[in-house]
């Protein structure tokens, strides 16, 4: 495949320069950049311009990855002309649906089903349930299809997302890429870098993923209490304690990041699931084991797809560990750059992402994790 | 820039000297970058030092919990290392384990209980660090003559140390021992008590067994000897008198009577025994109510005759004639009520009165007596009681009767009750089943009879009689030879048959005897048979008979043995008419044959003529035939109550039976004593000091025929 990739800021206008030819002959062009941009709409009906033939696909985020810097208040466009492989996708917006699932469903039934490889998926990040929205998709696809994506992010505010599909750029959709072809080499992995600490907590109230109680104390004065000070700023500094969850007590856990925080009805809002009589545990950052578990995931993907170099990587990492890392959220990138040689890299800090853990493993959605999904065509 | 970081602060300080300002451009970017980094790194550290502080204080909170709620546990714990070895305990009981749980730091648990008890310890530490699961197991140790039970559990901790529960459960194994033994125990109980309950059924049914043929036996043997003591002596009375001397007359009544009364109390005694036994059985035949009544209407009447009663017998118009039942126990029944109301009441009315209800058919006995006071009310169906024992001597009795009457009532599948006051009167009311007869379609070849046809009934007729009793058919030698009839005695049922179809009898009299079976066939081959089945059969059983009710119908009687002449006979003679269809004008009553020439006379004016034999059937007679004049023929030792018959006729509600002239042929002093009592213009008496049989006679009743 062929790859262009240029970033836009404000200050600088687009760097590399954008050439007449640039995305002349692509057939996709990533697009991830800050909601302020794509609400305002002018850049991608320039992008638009510029590569006429392609479909765009992206959404609004809480960082942008070009090559190995993370910018915020940026667009990134990755221009990609594939040899072997083709494509077709779908959007659809929560009012056509029922619920998360019955999108999923929906979506994957819009997908022709022959010869798909694998299918991102990029999803509104405040409005859908993500593991619901995982579960139709899943349901619905052919169980050797693949699927990775993320969740929309929108900085730290948790305000509004936007999803890109071609000319619609819209708050509460989902939009699906679907690759075809065999020629096309898939590999994802997914790492996060979190350690549960503290007493084991049960759920002891909640309704699908908004949480009200622990142990029959309020899960938001938990919170509260933990964070101090900081408990101001949730829910943005809620994604500096995820929750680890288990539905029974020697279970692995699932990591559940806060999406929002409703004061009158004392609850929490998770990007997933959170189900009574799950056992939770508030979960900290250790630094290291992020920046390692950037790494570990690009492993995994590399292996993934046949331990080469890819041509194409897309991250996708969580908002929360970005407000961890802060000054060195590049460092993880960094990482993903020494285990994948010089594959082009673009992505973004997302609500939410969606892969396996492993590649033989059920698709689902995490928190708190770097996703690194890699391509190929042979 | 912002506020600047104090350690950047000082670092400035003492790197750049005090007076150092932040340039502009690409190092005061860079400051704040690195301010910014400062201020996080302590915002981080911060952050972490309070997550600290509230998890370990969460923790330990969760421990004190944990603590808490192991000190109320009552069993004994342990925590030890992977060897063994006692790193902490939480003492139940104390004497729960084998020492004092201080000393035991350091100790190996399995080291200290007694070495068979250890031993199990080991096992089950070896076995909980292999398998990391749960291990349970139980001891026990002797300990003051008394036996405890432990249970132990092990549970593995995460760090390869392991928690030992020790729970007494003494009780709980006491228990389950008690409730074994129990339940063992009882189970032993059941198996005797089976054993025993086996065998003593098996004597109450051998004893069962023993009662039923003594009952069987006994009552043969009883009635048949009384049957002949007054069989015999009624004979001797009948047919010999002219050979005797008045005492020896009066001898003969004597012992007819005794025998009677024997016969009654043997039966009675028998009856009830027989109920005890359950081996009195139903029978349920078709019989008809009117015969029955009448029959009673009789004995009664003779029974009042002395007292200023009056005896009435009320049927409900709803009421068939003829119904299914067990006609012999109905009859017993009443006859009980009825005898012990004629005891008891001295002047005054009996009625008897029948009525249908629900399919229920209730007969009242209703008597103006002497009545049964409220205390003794309850009591008086029970067996052996009379009122008091004076009454006994006074009414005689047995005390039986009923006792007998309710069993009997209840064999038949109803229930009887009394009301009674004293000086007033008493009722005595019970039910039965109401099984009215349907009407028959059986094809009956009736012999019309020409107007004005006499048909004397003294005219030789074929009676076959096939039986087994030779007692039996002895008797009926006597009671018909003279009447003119001609017996056919055949055994053999096939042959029976064959006689009955060369030679068409006009009565069959079928003894059951011992041989029912082939009677039953005799009987069912002769009624399905079209030429046959209007030929009259009087069955004989001593026992009960299990011929369909559906055979039963006009031209067949069921009489139980021992037979009684008087019945015999009239049925006999009862059958022969239905079946000549005979009618005859006047009927007459005439037990010492006194007015014979008068019949004679009457019969060859072409006035055709009954005389009843058997007083017993007069009522009977008269309610089926309706004889225009009765003829009664009443000698002093007669039990004939002509009042009541005038009364009776007066009161019934047939036309021509009201009408009916009465005529009486009596002495002197019972006429006097009568006109007294009625007088009525179809009544007439005739002196026989004065009236002799003439001609004159004979026209002026013949008179009274076509009145």
């Amino acid at each position: 495949m062929e790859i262009e990739q240029s970033r836009w800021m404000q200050t600088e206008g687009w760097t590399p320069k954008i050439s007449e030819t640039f995305g002349i002959k692509a057939q996709l062009v990533l697009c991830f950049g800050a909601t302020s941009i794509l609400k305002e709409g002018k850049l991608m009906g320039q992008v638009k311009v510029m590569c006429p033939n392609a479909v765009l696909f992206g959404c609004s985020t809480s960082g942008e990855i070009y090559d190995t810097q993370v910018t915020d208040e940026s667009l990134v466009i990755t221009a990609i002309q594939f040899e072997h492989t083709e494509l077709a996708g779908a959007q659809i917006n929560l009012k056509q649906t029922q619920n998360s699932f019955d999108a999923g469903k929906q979506l994957a039934e819009k997908l022709n089903h022959e010869g798909l490889k694998h299918v991102i998926v990029l999803s509104d990040g405040l409005a859908v349930n993500g593991s619901d929205l995982v579960g139709g998709l899943v349901q619905y696809l052919p169980a050797q299809v693949s699927v990775t994506g993320g969740l929309a992010g929108d900085g730290a505010n948790f305000n509004e997302t936007f999803v890109i599909w071609n000319d619609k750029i819209e708050n509460n959709a989902i939009a699906v890429l679907g690759l075809y072809g065999n020629r096309i080499k898939v590999g994802f992995g997914s790492l996060g870098g979190w350690d549960p600490f503290g007493p084991q907590r049960l759920i002891t109230r909640s309704k699908n993923n908004v949480l009200y109680e622990l142990d029959g104390f309020s899960a938001l004065d938990l919170y509260k209490k933990y964070l101090g000070e900081h408990a101001k700023d949730l829910p943005a500094s809620g994604l500096l304690f995820p929750l680890c969850l288990r539905t029974r007590t020697d279970d692995i856990g699932v990591v559940r990041t806060i999406l929002s925080v409703n004061e009158e009805e004392n609850s929490l809002t998770f990007a997933g699931d959170v189900p009574e009589g799950g056992y939770t545990q508030l979960m900290k950052a250790n630094f290291d084991r992020l920046i390692d578990g950037a790494s570990g995931a690009a492993r995994t993907s590399f292996q993934a797809i046949g331990s080469k170099t890819p041509e194409l990587a897309i991250l996708i990492s969580c908002v929360g560990r970005k407000l961890v890392l802060k000054q060195r959220v590049e460092e993880e990138v960094e990482g993903v750059r020494e285990v994948l040689g010089n594959a082009v890299l673009t992505g973004f800090y997302s609500y939410g992402e969606i892969s396996p853990f492993s590649p033989n493993a059920k698709c689902e959605l995490h928190n708190q994790t770097m996703t690194i999904t890699t391509f190929m065509e042979e | 820039m912002e506020v600047i970081h104090n350690l950047l602060k000082r670092q400035l300080k003492r790197h750049f000297g005090e007076t150092f300002t932040i340039p502009e451009g690409h190092h005061a970017e860079f400051l704040e970058a690195v301010n910014s980094a400062y201020k996080e790194f302590d915002i981080d550290r911060k952050m972490l030092e309070r997550s600290l502080e509230l998890s370990s204080h969460e923790l330990l909170q969760a421990y004190s919990e944990m603590q808490a709620i192991f000190q109320a546990i009552p069993d004994l714990l342990f925590r030890v290392d992977k060897e063994g070895k006692i790193l902490d305990f939480k003492s139940g009981n104390p004497c729960d384990f084998f020492v004092q749980p201080q000393t035991l730091f350091g100790k190996k648990i399995q080291n200290i209980p007694q070495k068979a008890i250890g031993l199990i310890f080991q096992n089950a530490i070896n076995e909980v660090n292999k398998t990391k699961s749960l291990i349970c197991f139980e001891y026990a140790f002797q300990e003051e003559n008394q036996m405890k039970y432990y249970e132990a559990r092990l549970l593995p901790l995460s760090n390869e140390q392991n928690i030992v529960i020790i729970r007494n459960v003494t009780q709980r194994i006491l228990a389950e021992e008690e409730l074994k033994k129990h339940r063992d125990n009882l189970e032993n109980l059941v198996d005797e008590r089976t054993r025993e309950l086996v065998i003593a059924k098996e004597q109450a049914e051998a004893a069962s067994q023993a009662k039923s043929g003594f009952l069987a036996n006994i009552s043969h043997e009883l009635r048949t000897p009384m049957n002949g003591i007054i069989g015999i002596s009624g004979m001797m009375l009948k047919y010999n008198t002219q050979n005797l001397t008045d005492k020896q007359i009066e001898g003969l009544k004597g012992i007819q009577q005794s025998g009677n009364r024997l016969l009654d109390m043997i039966n009675d005694l028998l009856d009830l025994s027989k109920i005890e036994a359950g081996k009195m059985t139903v029978t349920l035949a078709p019989f008809s109510l009117d015969q029955l009544f009448y029959n009673l209407r009789f004995i009664i009447s003779n029974l009042i005759v002395n007292k200023d009663l009056q005896f009435v017998i009320r049927k409900s118009e709803y009421v068939s004639d003829r119904i299914i039942s067990d006609e012999k126990k109905l009859h017993q029944i009443l006859l009980n009520l009825l005898g012990n109301s004629s005891k008891f009441t001295e002047k005054g009315k009996i009625t008897l009165r029948i009525h249908t209800l629900d399919e229920k058919l209730y007969f009242e006995v209703i008597d103006t007596g002497i009545g049964i006071s409220k205390e003794n009310l309850p009591s008086v169906f029970e067996e052996f009681k009379q009122v008091d024992n004076s009454t006994t001597r006074k009414y005689k009795g047995t005390g039986l009767g009923l006792a007998i009457c309710k069993k009997m009532v209840q064999l038949l599948e109803g229930a009887i009750e009394i009301e009674s006051e004293l000086n007033v009167g008493t009722v005595i009311r019970f039910y039965v089943p109401y099984k009215p007869l349907k009407e028959l379609s059986v094809e009956k070849a009736i012999t019309p009879v020409q107007d004005g046809e006499i048909i004397q009934v003294s005219k030789q007729k074929k009676i076959l009689l096939t039986q087994n009793d030779i007692l039996t058919s002895d008797l009926l030698k006597t009671f018909f030879n003279e009447n003119n009839f001609r017996i056919f005695t055949v055994e053999d049922r096939k042959l029976a048959y064959q006689f009955v179809v060369t030679n068409e009898p006009d009565l069959i009299i079928l003894d059951l005897g011992f041989q029912e079976i082939s009677g039953h066939e005799f009987f069912k081959s002769i009624r399905n048979d079209v030429r046959f089945n209007t030929i009259p059969i009087i069955i004989c059983s001593i026992n009960d008979t299990n011929i369909p009710v559906a055979y039963f119908d006009e031209y067949t009687q069921f009489l139980r043995k021992p037979l009684m002449e008087g019945e015999l006979v009239y049925h006999v003679h009862r059958l022969m008419r239905l079946k000549l269809n005979i009618r005859y004008h006047v009927l007459f009553l005439d037990p010492s044959r006194e007015l014979q020439q008068l019949e004679k006379m009457l019969t060859e004016a072409h006035i055709s003529i009954l005389n009843i034999r058997e007083s017993a059937f007069f009522f009977y007679e008269i309610e089926y035939s309706k004889p225009h004049v009765i003829v009664i023929n009443r000698n002093p030792e007669d039990n004939i109550n002509v009042v009541e018959i005038n009364r009776y006729l007066r009161k019934s509600q047939i036309p021509e039976i009201q009408k009916s002239y009465l005529v009486v042929w009596t002495d002197r002093k019972y006429y006097n004593s009568s006109m007294t009592l009625i007088y009525h213009e179809k009544i007439l008496f005739y002196d026989k000091g004065i009236h002799k049989e003439t001609e004159a006679w004979a026209n002026e009743i013949s008179k009274l025929v076509d009145a």
